[in-house]
């Protein structure tokens, strides 16, 4: 009903209640029409109209004993003495009236229950209650032009429906009729001496009674009113602010309460879809891992180690960038050789349709093989329109690959294995493409300066090669491949020292399934534990290096910067040598002859790229020494072996000029070599590595003289 | 002032509609309506909070003093909300990751607190607790009609899963899904001519209620003697002046209908006789 009335309020009514006002105003003497003008405004101003009537009442008394007296003889004379008693009591309204809201309605029905008044004769027929309560009321206020008002009315009326804005004059009259029916009931105790006393006054007329009860009605309203003032407590006492803090801890220990139970009841649940989750992030990344295993990496961070039957394939790190709209958490599968092997995305929330793009396989495979830090718009293309959610993916690869993880400590301390052939052969394609602008950066620096030592051995690697050719050696096929370039280091001094003969024992346990070497396969776990032995008795008459050199990274550099920091960089390039060999050796004893002629022509592929990335590169491996070891001994085998072999291939020329670059950046380096622990560490085991060639013997003199110290330089250069 | 638990229903899915009617909660309806899983997912937490929120207010209405009434409504609330949080993330980890922050952003939202002032705090529980309820099922039926539009032109497809997986396929091929209305700008388009229709609705059926009203309101209201209803057309017409008054005129008006009805027959009869 609320909502009815007071949109039937809004719009046209304003003309329905004028109209139907004019009609009774028509026949009323001036002074109800003094009152009326105000109406003029529609029932908004029903609160306005109180007022108006407040003065009416006063006015009334004068005015109905003037009319009764002139106009209406015929009423009833001895009824003139009510409307005396009304204005008494209405004097009264006027006080509780600015109260309530209610009343206002109250006093308007007065002035219209006149016109009504005015069908008294008419409707009396009909015998309503109302009526009768009308006929008595009527006497008051009533005016000769009645019937006309009737009349009008319903022509008004008519042509009021007809326009569609009557509703508040019939609400009016309908609250008119309903108000005289209910006084009678509703007296409550208070009115009720009010009530007693005007009777007194005029006990005899029935109208006087009515009369009465509407008073009682007045009276018993603003009775009402106070009491619902009453409720309010008094704010200032103790007690009620003592009831507040009461009200107000028993609802938080409540909600507290609630909360728990239910943080109880689904908090197992809760964990384990993240737990299942993260789990199928990982495995989307790394799909042939089958045991996932946390691991605290250097800087406090946890990552998610990823085994395959124990053997280490990877691993992952939970990372976020800033997209835009909010942060895209991704997990980022790193291989062994810390290189992106596939990004999962796991929380997104950017604008649907464009940032969510990324999210794509087209564009999160253009990650794969990444090493070094990337930008969107120089190392990787972004998706256009969703350039601020390409560079979350790239900020989150590169927090990825700058969390410092030594899979050998994670594989010793998880009990686990460290490379898998299984996986490397599983993705050759996507770390050769990855690597290979890195790896020649790489190749240029050690070719200029520290891989000397490296390069002597492949120098000594065509001697090998040609020797090994003949024995279906390895080096040189791998050579193709970045990482197989290691290799071939590696294996020369196996034919030489017998610590080289275990290396080869390595890959033929790793290759035990696809490459039936001459060499019977053995456990892969002694691979690690054979380059350590290696390395310690060339290079390191000093310290740790059987127990720390590879995985110590971490750990060594705190204790003793110089001596410890040389184990644990050549362990890192002996590390992975161990591992990549095993790579290059399936291949190499299968077809020898065979993958031989290709070399040659693949190195001079790959050198023209060489070149001209060499600037880009440079920057990022500073950051990443270690990682760019093992690169490094890689491609200067490659660039090598072309050049013996064909000698003819201009190709070869670019990099000594490429070299000469590096070489002055490395005089520059070498200041701070000096300055930086870590730059000595570096010195020194590039000497260890000529240590290491030294069992070759023939590497020694040349990479101690000149190339040694242009080593340290380079590298110190990086970091 | 108590209402029927029909009214009640009524007015909170339609007279008086949280979304198209009161225009409250607009930033949950903009940004979770891109599908209709999502607005079903977030109408569902809303109900169950404004349910009960509603309820435990209403319990609590004389209890919490009415200075500290706004932080209480608030704990309370918010303790609900959080418990369906976690429900959600437990049972419903897709919903939870579509949704996102807008389920704990149910606490602000201002449908709740409007309820929870304007009703539950003035009325029973057993009434609070269906307010809740149908003010919920009010704003979630509001969610699913945005949702319906913006999923069917924005994607050409409709009940696509939370994570965007699945979904029916509505539109054929030749459609080229109006990803705008994934957007924001389509959530605003679409808001403004859903609500633009449903007040549309719903002035046409109140105009046609209060003519009816105002009709009834001038026959019963003291106008008999010179208004009728038109028995042919039903409207309300100036009742023909006559001398007598109105009732008896209308009965002697049908009397005298009847004889002459009774009359046709007659004077087949008599003709009957007369070709006998």
């Amino acid at each position: 009903m609320a909502n009815l009335n007071d949109k039937n309020e809004r719009p046209g009514e304003a003309d329905g209640s004028w109209s139907i006002d004019l009609k009774f105003d028509d026949p009323s003497p001036a002074e109800q029409t003094a009152k009326k003008p105000a109406d003029p405004v529609p029932d908004d101003v029903f609160a306005f109209d109180i007022p108006e009537v407040i003065p009416e009442t006063p006015a009334v008394p004068a005015t109905p004993p003037k009319k009764p007296e002139a106009e209406q003889p015929a009423t009833a004379e001895p009824k003139k003495p009510e409307p005396k008693p009304e204005k008494k009591s209405e004097p009264k309204k006027p006080e509780p009236k600015p109260e309530k809201e209610s009343e206002p309605k109250k006093p308007e029905p007065k002035p219209e229950k006149k016109p009504e008044t005015k069908a008294e004769p008419i409707r009396a027929e009909e015998g309503r209650a109302v009526d009768d309560f009308l006929a008595a009321f009527a006497p008051v206020k009533d005016e000769e032009p009645k019937p006309e008002g009737n009349t009008k009315g319903g022509d008004d009326v008519l042509a009021e429906i007809s326009a569609m804005e009557p509703v508040t004059d019939t609400r009016v009259l309908f609250d008119t009729i309903d108000e005289p029916e209910t006084p009678a009931g509703d007296e409550s105790g208070k009115p009720a001496p009010e009530r007693d006393e005007r009777p007194a006054k005029e006990k005899t007329s029935r109208a006087s009674s009515i009369l009465a009860g509407l008073a009682a009605k007045r009276n018993r309203e603003p009775a009402v009113v106070k009491p619902r003032e009453k409720k309010t407590v008094d704010e200032s006492s103790k007690s009620y602010l003592v009831r507040t803090v009461a009200v107000l801890t028993g609802i938080c220990a409540g909600v507290a309460l609630l909360l728990a139970v239910i943080h109880g009841a689904t908090q197992s649940v809760i964990a384990q879809n993240i737990e299942r989750e993260k789990n199928e992030a990982i495995l989307a990344v790394f799909p042939e891992g089958n045991d996932i295993r946390e691991y605290t990496a250097d800087d406090g961070e946890t990552v998610y180690v990823v085994l395959r039957d124990n053997v280490i394939v990877g691993y992952c790190v939970n990372a976020v960038g800033s997209g835009y709209i909010g942060d895209i958490s991704m997990m980022v599968g790193l291989n062994s050789e810390h290189a992106v092997n596939g990004i999962r995305i796991v929380d997104i929330q950017e604008t649907p349709g464009t940032g969510t793009r990324v999210q794509s396989e087209s564009f999160l495979s253009r990650f794969k093989g990444v090493r070094d830090p990337v930008t969107i718009g120089e190392n990787i293309d972004g998706i256009t329109g969703a350039t601020f959610s390409s560079r979350a993916i790239a900020q989150g690869v590169n927090q990825a690959l700058e969390v410092p993880v030594d899979l050998n400590d994670a594989a010793r301390s998880l009990g686990a294995s460290l490379a898998s052939l299984d996986f490397i052969m599983a993705q050759p394609e996507n770390t050769d493409n990855g690597d290979e602008p890195l790896r020649i950066v790489d190749a240029h620096e050690a070719e200029n300066e520290e891989q000397a030592a490296e390069e002597e051995p492949t120098e000594t690697l065509p001697k090998t090669v040609e020797e090994p050719v003949t024995e279906t050696t390895e080096p040189e096929e791998p050579g193709t491949e970045a990482s197989e370039n290691e290799v071939p280091a590696e294996e020369e001094p196996e034919t030489e020292a017998p610590a080289e003969e275990t290396p080869v024992e390595e890959p033929a346990p790793e290759d035990e399934e696809p490459a039936p070497e001459v060499e019977t396969p053995q456990p892969t776990h002694p691979e690690p534990v054979q380059p350590e032995p290696e390395q310690p008795e060339p290079t390191q008459p000093a310290q740790p290096e059987p127990t720390q050199p590879e995985p110590a990274q971490p750990t060594q550099p705190e204790p003793t910067q110089t001596v410890t920091p040389e184990p644990e960089q050549p362990a890192q390039t002996w590390t992975p040598e161990p591992e990549q060999p095993a790579q290059t050796w399936t291949p190499e004893p299968e077809q020898p002859a065979q993958t031989w002629t290709p070399e040659p022509e693949q190195p001079a592929q790959t050198w023209t790229p060489e070149p001209e990335q060499p600037a880009q590169t440079w920057t990022p491996e500073p950051e990443q020494p270690a990682q760019t070891w093992t690169p490094e001994p890689e491609q200067p085998a490659q660039t090598w072996t072309p050049e013996p072999e064909t000698p003819v291939v201009t190709e070869p020329e670019p990099e000594p000029y490429v070299e000469p670059e590096p070489v002055e950046e490395e005089p520059e380096v070498q200041p701070e070599t000096p300055d930086v622990p870590d730059v000595t560490e570096i010195t020194e085991p590039e000497e260890e590595i000529p240590g290491g060639s030294i069992l070759i013997t023939e590497p020694e003199p040349e990479p101690e003289e000149t190339e040694a110290p242009v080593k340290p330089g380079g590298w110190v250069f990086g970091p | 002032m108590k209402k029927s638990i029909s009214g009640i229903f009524k007015e909170g899915i339609l007279t008086n509609n949280p979304t198209f009617v009161q225009l409250l909660g607009m930033c949950p309806t903009l940004a979770t309506t891109t599908s209709v899983v999502n607005a079903l997912g977030m109408g569902a937490a809303v109900i169950v909070v404004l349910a009960f929120s509603n309820l435990f207010i209403s319990l609590l209405r004389r209890i919490i003093p009415k200075q500290v009434r706004i932080a209480s409504y608030i704990v309370i609330i918010s303790g609900f909300v959080t418990a369906v949080e976690l429900l959600i993330k437990a049972y419903f980890p897709a919903i939870n990751k579509a949704l996102g922050l807008f389920i704990p952003l149910i606490v602000v939202n201002c449908i709740i607190l409007a309820r929870a002032e304007a009703f539950a705090s003035k009325n029973g529980p057993l009434e609070s607790f269906c307010d809740g309820i149908a003010t919920g099922i009010g704003f979630t039926l509001a969610l699913t009609c945005i949702a319906f539009v913006r999923e069917l032109i924005g994607t050409g497809a409709l009940f696509a899963a939370a994570d965007g997986s699945g979904g029916v396929q509505i539109l054929g091929a030749w459609y080229k899904p109006a990803s705008i209305f994934l957007m924001p700008t389509g959530a605003f388009l679409t808001l403004g001519c859903l609500i633009a229709l449903v007040q549309k609705i719903q002035y046409s059926s109140e105009e046609r209620a209060r003519r009816k009203k105002i009709e009834l309101d001038a026959i019963d209201g003291g106008f008999h003697e010179t208004l009728m209803r038109d028995p042919d057309t039903g409207k309300i017409v100036r009742r023909p002046a006559v001398a007598e008054g109105p009732g008896p005129e209308q009965t002697a008006a049908e009397e005298p209908a009847a004889p002459e009805t009774e009359n046709t027959p007659e004077p087949a009869a008599e003709q009957g006789k007369e070709d006998a």
